[in-house]
């Protein structure tokens, strides 16, 4: 499980979170949806210690993690996957060289066969071929995506973080990921926190949304609770959905 | 004379390789203002045909002709300056200078396509387009710290300022959210209104999409179809 209580953060003058609370249960799909500059990339990169909050608490099972350093971060992001919204690729590497970068600590047999089952699950077991030959620019932005999540899921980690996974690709492009979110975390029993803009996918896919106003949760719940709302902020994100 | 763009068999490869296989091989001619949405796959090479139909790009092979005239020379160089100055791009990172504020990066094209222009004159566009899509109020602020939207609206304003003929935008409501991108989607729609142009917007979003015209071109299999009505 993961709870944040209380979390404050400010840059410089700018407050960003704002007492933000918030409990996401193992193995559930959580949204995090609202404007631009709401808190919502900077609350995913407190769980992987990129970032530490002003005050607050950060838990991530029975962990406080808190004002952890970098050192006790280690074993939390090996349980943390972080899929951030740039595919951030290697260009001038291979994509077998960008896909063993979090485990190299495997042999060569068990990298190519932990490879080949995650290019399947992603859907990019074309690729299988010409992992030494090919390079990042060689695919087109959706399948960058696809490898870029394939590279964070190799680790096999317990928790999946995805910052804006859909910014920039078209509808069914955008669709067939969130369909591929879904698979993972229930096909693997991951836990998939998602920031995103797009509520129509996540209406479809997510267990439970929060929509994050001014660095707090204005609207918590199910996706037909989401629907039904009276909250503002959630009627404004449902507009083009009407 | 009316603005009017043709292709004639217009083709450009992935990243744009000499020897690289084609990614589209488009054919096409726009004549007059209008607002023409194109959408496709991610990956199908939308910003590309919009990239080289503006004239940031040259063709591998085949013509953009505007009015006519080709932007390119011989040996490749941007040589007709004239019809340069009559096209405004919005990129879609905006591309906007992070070590000029708002007001300079916007008297900055003014600077470059009309040297004679006097300085008075040129703070006085500034801040009429700046009053125009909303920012008055930030023309000392960097870019770096203006939010998502706001660095959009400057980005429109400096594409704008140039009073093209030809207006191209890459994905504008890429990466904001829904109603920041509403809110652009309306501005890009008010602007045009008063400012008659051959206008290319490229977009995934077909909510946004629907709000600008009824119908899109679509860029499939390398081939640009007119036009898929929107449902």
């Amino acid at each position: 499980m993961i709870r944040f209580e209380n979390v404050h953060k400010s840059f410089g003058p700018k407050k960003v979170l704002n007492g933000l609370s918030l409990s996401i249960q193992r193995g559930e799909i959580f949204f995090m949806l609202g404007r631009s500059g709401t808190g919502k990339s900077v609350s995913l990169k407190h769980l992987v210690g990129l970032l530490t909050p002003d005050s607050g608490k950060i838990w991530i099972d029975d962990t406080e993690i808190s004002q952890f350093s970098e050192n006790q971060f280690v074993p939390i992001r090996k349980k943390c996957g972080l899929v951030f919204q740039l595919p951030a690729l290697v260009d001038s590497r291979s994509l077998y060289e960008n896909l063993v970068l979090g485990i190299r600590h495997l042999d060569a047999v068990q990298k190519l066969a932990r490879i080949s089952a995650t290019l399947k699950a992603v859907g990019l077991e074309s690729l299988e071929k010409d992992l030494f030959e090919r390079f990042p620019p060689s695919l087109s932005y959706g399948e960058q995506k696809r490898l870029a999540l394939a590279r964070t899921l190799l680790p096999d980690p317990e928790i999946l973080l995805y910052d804006e996974p859909t910014t920039g690709l078209d509808p069914t492009t955008s669709l067939q990921i969130h369909d591929l979110i879904k698979k993972i975390s229930k096909d693997f029993g991951k836990t998939s926190i998602v920031v995103s803009h797009d509520m129509r996918n996540a209406l479809k896919i997510a267990d439970r949304l929060a929509v994050l106003d001014a660095g707090r949760v204005v609207d918590l719940g199910t996706p037909e609770e989401i629907r039904r709302s009276p909250v503002a902020m959630t009627m404004a994100f449902m507009e083009d959905l009407q | 004379m009316l603005p009017s763009l043709r292709a004639i068999r217009v083709v450009q490869s992935p990243g744009r390789l000499r020897h690289g296989p084609s990614l589209f091989e488009v054919d096409c001619e726009w004549k007059g203002p209008s607002l023409n949405v194109i959408m496709g796959e991610s990956g199908s090479g939308k910003s590309t045909l919009l990239k080289t139909l503006g004239g940031v790009w040259e063709p591998l092979s085949g013509q953009v002709l505007f009015e006519g005239e080709s932007l390119w020379s011989e040996s490749g160089h941007r040589q007709n300056k004239s019809l340069l100055s009559r096209i405004g791009f919005c990129f879609q990172n905006n591309a906007l200078f992070n070590s000029m504020t708002c007001f300079e990066n916007l008297c900055f094209p003014r600077s470059q396509r009309r040297p004679l222009e006097s300085e008075t004159a040129r703070r006085k566009i500034a801040t009429h387009w700046l009053d125009k899509v909303g920012l008055s109020g930030s023309e000392s602020l960097f870019p770096f710290e203006l939010s998502g939207g706001m660095q959009k609206r400057l980005a429109i304003a400096r594409t704008l300022i140039l009073e093209p003929d030809y207006i191209f935008f890459d994905d504008p409501t890429a990466g904001l959210d829904p109603i920041t991108s509403r809110q652009i989607a309306l501005l890009l729609l008010e602007l045009l209104e008063n400012r008659p142009a051959l206008t290319f917007v490229v977009t995934n979003d077909e909510d946004r999409a629907r709000s600008w015209a009824p119908s899109v071109f679509e860029l499939r299999g390398g081939h640009l179809n007119e036009k898929r009505h929107l449902p």
